[in-house]
């Protein structure tokens, strides 16, 4: 062996930002993390042009799986223009000379932060989740060897004490974000703080979820097709947002999740969180020829009977 | 500063390698074509000197795998294992394979075994990422190996397998559940 075949030539940059063995790296923690669905595989994180917490995890997912063909779309609490989705996606077209979107159907990698498109994703596409904090059991064990532990043994009764807290506290299930849910009847996982609206969207799902969280260094994975059932009691039953009977003030369509704004005379208006699913709506609407996805939800409800 | 936006060949084999392997293991039972290079492009998708491997039977193919860093080992330590289980004395030989820990059950092997798909044996596939159930032939791997892997994994403990047909790939991770038809 010689230290020539070891070598490549040089270059002044590598294509998709992380260097070769980066790559690799998240390949095999990627592929172990797809082969036990929920389970938190540890991998390096390496150094990216951005602070930790800003979604370098799920930026590093997406620096891997990137080709110049991949079609990038990047959300952030449901909007596309917001500036940490605009910014990450400019990147990814810089670094990787990728196509990027806002449509939901025509991008082949959705990376997001809080939120779930409403439009159905595919069998073709991946949603990468960056995660700010990938451990459920946090609030009962802030040991993460100790928390290790107890996945390994599946030992979760104490989040249902949790839950039963909140239940005996405020009369409901508090818990708004990061709902802890089952996946593959074995590990519970936090879903990343995408709202309870959105976590019946990773049950059954016709599309690939990688969940990466980069300060934390940890990935996991639900693969489609696969059960993620949220943690409830036999009696009380799993409940979304109440958004069913919200109006977008803007593209005037209804049975959303909507973001709430405050009005001077304290009233309250709405506006669909997804942003590009309010745009195509205001552009079908003014006679454009838009296709809209297939949805979830549908008049408010979760219609798909897998979910 | 000039980026330089395109990959080079290796980049864009791996990654292309990678994804096939991605959905392969993503969608169980469900044949992957690789863009070309078999197991040598697998292999250099994934390993470097960071890995420990076992190639059985093929000198030639550890030499090659010898030159990315990563380190020969046994069976029995081996992180990704190249083998031929066609044979029950060969499938015996690997109830020794890593399958994990409690705590860290991806620190488990990959098995790269070689098969012929539609034809021999048949298996029904349930489990995550298969849609209700998919029935399967594959010949040129032992009967006895589907027992074997039954009895070594414990989920979530186990070992992954990727069965290779030339260019094509089915991945088969241990949260699938095989019935021998």
């Amino acid at each position: 062996m010689k230290l020539q075949e070891l070598t490549k030539p040089w270059a002044a940059f590598n294509y998709g930002f992380l260097d070769e063995s980066a790559k690799r790296e998240l390949r095999r923690r990627i592929l172990k993390a797809i082969a036990i669905p929920g389970c938190q595989v540890p991998y390096a994180s390496r150094e990216v042009p951005m602070a930790r917490g800003w979604g370098t995890g799920g930026l590093q997912v997406t620096l891997t799986l990137l080709k110049p063909a991949s079609v990038v779309k990047v959300i952030d609490q449901g909007a596309d223009d917001s500036v940490n989705a605009s910014s990450i996606r400019k990147f990814f077209g810089r670094v990787g000379g990728v196509v990027e979107t806002e449509d939901t159907g025509k991008a082949t990698i959705v990376q997001s932060r809080h939120r779930i498109p409403e439009e159905k994703l595919r069998e073709d596409q991946v949603l990468v989740l960056q995660v700010p904090n990938p451990e459920p059991l946090r609030p009962v064990q802030p040991d993460i060897s100790i928390a290790r532990d107890m996945h390994g043994d599946a030992d979760y009764g104490q989040l249902w004490l949790v839950l039963y807290e909140q239940l005996v506290k405020s009369g409901r299930i508090m818990q708004g974000a990061e709902y802890p849910s089952l996946v593959n009847g074995r590990y519970v996982i936090t879903p990343s703080p995408i709202p309870r609206w959105d976590v019946p969207k990773l049950n059954q799902a016709d599309h690939l979820t990688i969940l990466s969280a980069g300060r934390e260094k940890r990935l996991y994975a639900v693969p489609p097709y696969t059960k993620v059932e949220p943690l409830v009691f036999d009696d009380v039953p799993y409940r979304v947002e109440d958004h069913h009977d919200k109006t977008c003030y803007r593209s005037n369509v209804t049975g959303y999740f909507v973001n709430e704004l405050p009005q001077e005379d304290g009233s309250s208006a709405y506006e669909l969180s997804d942003s590009h699913f309010g745009i195509k709506h205001i552009r079908k609407a003014e006679g454009e020829p838009v296709e809209i996805g297939d949805t979830w939800y549908k008049n408010g409800r979760m219609t798909d009977d897998r979910a | 500063m000039t980026l330089s936006l395109l990959p080079t060949a290796d980049d864009s084999r791996t990654n292309a390698t990678f994804e096939e392997m991605m959905w392969a293991l993503s969608r169980p039972g469900i044949v992957r074509t690789l863009p070309a290079g078999g197991l040598a492009a697998m292999a250099e998708s994934l390993i470097d000197r960071e890995c420990s491997f076992h190639v059985e039977d093929d000198v030639e193919f550890e030499h090659a795998l010898k030159r990315s860093g990563a380190r020969a080992v046994s069976l029995s330590e081996a992180e990704y294992v190249f083998t031929v289980i066609d044979t029950e004395e060969k499938v015996s030989r690997h109830a020794v394979l890593r399958t994990g820990t409690l705590a860290y059950p991806d620190e488990a092997a990959t098995l790269f075994a070689p098969a012929r798909f539609g034809f021999g044996q048949g298996l029904r596939l349930t489990g995550p990422g298969i849609k209700d159930s998919l029935t399967i032939a594959v010949d040129g791997i032992d009967p006895s190996f589907w027992q074997m892997r039954e009895r070594a994994i414990r989920y979530p403990l186990g070992f992954d397998v990727y069965l290779v047909d030339g260019d094509d790939v089915i991945g088969l991770p241990r949260s699938t559940k095989i019935e021998v038809l």
